[in-house]
């Protein structure tokens, strides 16, 4: 839920995949998604060495 | 009526912080700032007895000294307690409103009066606490006993007490029905109105507020790091062992990591009451991705994954109890010298 975390001031946030499971892909077999979460994590690892100005939202890649 | 007024060192003339460890001590009739209470509150009600603590001492050692402040206080038989007032001195009002509090659990009505921004205000149960708001000095002492009196004979007489706003006294996050003659579109037209001819409106449901704080600036190399694992996911070992709660969190937890590299179903899960936990059951990394932080570590992309995960749970928690476990979290983080994280959330 991003925009919880943008309302209560979070400044580096990475929009997962799903309130039930944001860092997995449940319907799309294991290795698919053991990928999507080394990438969302990856990203959200780069982005706390980013310097932000501001709150960062990363939105969900469609 | 007899009153029992609590004070600390400095208010009951004995000195500053040389004498702030004394331990708990009585004085018959009003002391210091005891004596306007004492006029302030007519000819029907008297400070019986004062009882003194050291700020430090009361810091130092809360549970002791608050038994032993209600034993000095609790022999006195009184009918009200009036504690204080602490101002924004934050070890003083700590005191004033544990020993408020303690004796409001024993059925004496207490009151305190402290500055909105005390932080003792923060480590007492606010829905027992009667305090009136007050200036950070001791410059309004006057002001502050009127409205303490005020508050304290209200309470030990036949009328009830009404709202905090009415009255004066700090909102202790209690929700009370009420029956309304106006039904709520009526209500909320009639605050329209007034905001926009510009009067003044008082709203029916303050919104909460949140801190906002500037982005930190990671220590070092992410690479050279060692990176802490936090989740508001109520992920636990299989079966719950130290009873998180599932909703209403106050509590935080850490479990050690050493020797896993995979969070599995029914070694881990989560008791979070906010979403269908069939997905995380089935493979906890979904919310606490053990399995990827470990091969990222193993690359080098950073340092080093701390030995241990922290958990709390974020499902109807309170903004307050939400703030308290992540300052605790970070202390202990820091306690520790980790200086990053990964917070995973639903």
């Amino acid at each position: 839920m991003p925009s919880v975390a943008m309302n209560v001031g979070a400044n580096r946030i990475v929009a997962g995949a799903a309130i039930a499971a944001p860092l997995g892909l449940p319907d799309e077999g294991p290795e698919h998604e053991r990928r999507f979460r080394r990438q969302l994590v990856t990203r959200a690892l780069e982005l706390l060495a980013e310097k932000v100005e501001a709150q960062t939202l990363v939105p969900r890649a469609s | 009526m007899r009153v029992v007024h609590y004070i600390n060192q400095f208010f009951a003339g004995m000195g500053g912080e040389e004498v702030a460890d004394s331990a708990p001590m009585v004085k018959e009739g009003s002391l210091g700032p005891g004596r306007l209470l004492d006029r302030l509150l007519g000819e029907n009600a008297e400070v019986v007895a004062t009882v003194i603590c050291g700020d430090s001492y009361f810091g130092e050692n809360t549970d002791r000294a608050t038994r032993e402040v209600m034993e000095l206080i609790l022999a006195q038989r009184p009918e009200l307690v009036v504690a204080g007032p602490a101002f924004n001195a934050g070890r003083y009002g700590l005191a004033c409103g544990t020993v408020a509090v303690a004796c409001e659990e024993q059925g004496i009505p207490a009151v305190t009066g402290m500055y909105p921004e005390n932080p003792g205000l923060e480590s007492v149960d606010r829905t027992k606490l009667y305090a009136v708001p007050t200036k950070p000095t001791g410059a309004g002492m006057g002001e502050a006993l009127e409205a303490m009196v005020r508050i304290g004979l209200k309470r030990t007489g036949e009328e009830p007490l009404g709202l905090p706003g009415e009255e004066g006294y700090l909102p202790r996050g209690v929700r009370r029905n009420a029956l309304c003659e106006q039904m709520a579109a009526e209500r909320a037209i009639d605050q329209l109105l007034r905001k926009i001819r510009g009067e003044a409106y008082t709203t029916e449901i303050p919104l909460p507020s949140y801190d906002r704080v500037p982005p930190s600036v990671l220590s070092g190399a992410l690479g050279d790091l060692e990176l802490a694992l936090v989740t508001e996911a109520s992920v636990v070992p299989f079966g719950n062992p130290d009873r998180l709660e599932s909703a209403r969190g106050t509590r935080w937890l850490r479990y050690p990591l050493d020797g896993l590299d995979d969070l599995r179903a029914g070694e881990y899960m989560t008791v979070h009451g906010g979403f269908d936990n069939a997905d995380v059951n089935e493979d906890p990394d979904r919310v606490l991705p053990l399995d990827v932080m470990r091969e990222l570590a193993a690359e080098g992309m950073i340092g080093h994954l701390h030995d241990h995960y922290y958990v709390c749970t974020g499902m109807a928690t309170a903004i307050q109890e939400a703030e308290r476990i992540g300052r605790e979290i970070a202390a202990d983080l820091l306690k520790r010298s980790i200086h990053a994280v990964l917070v995973t959330s639903t």
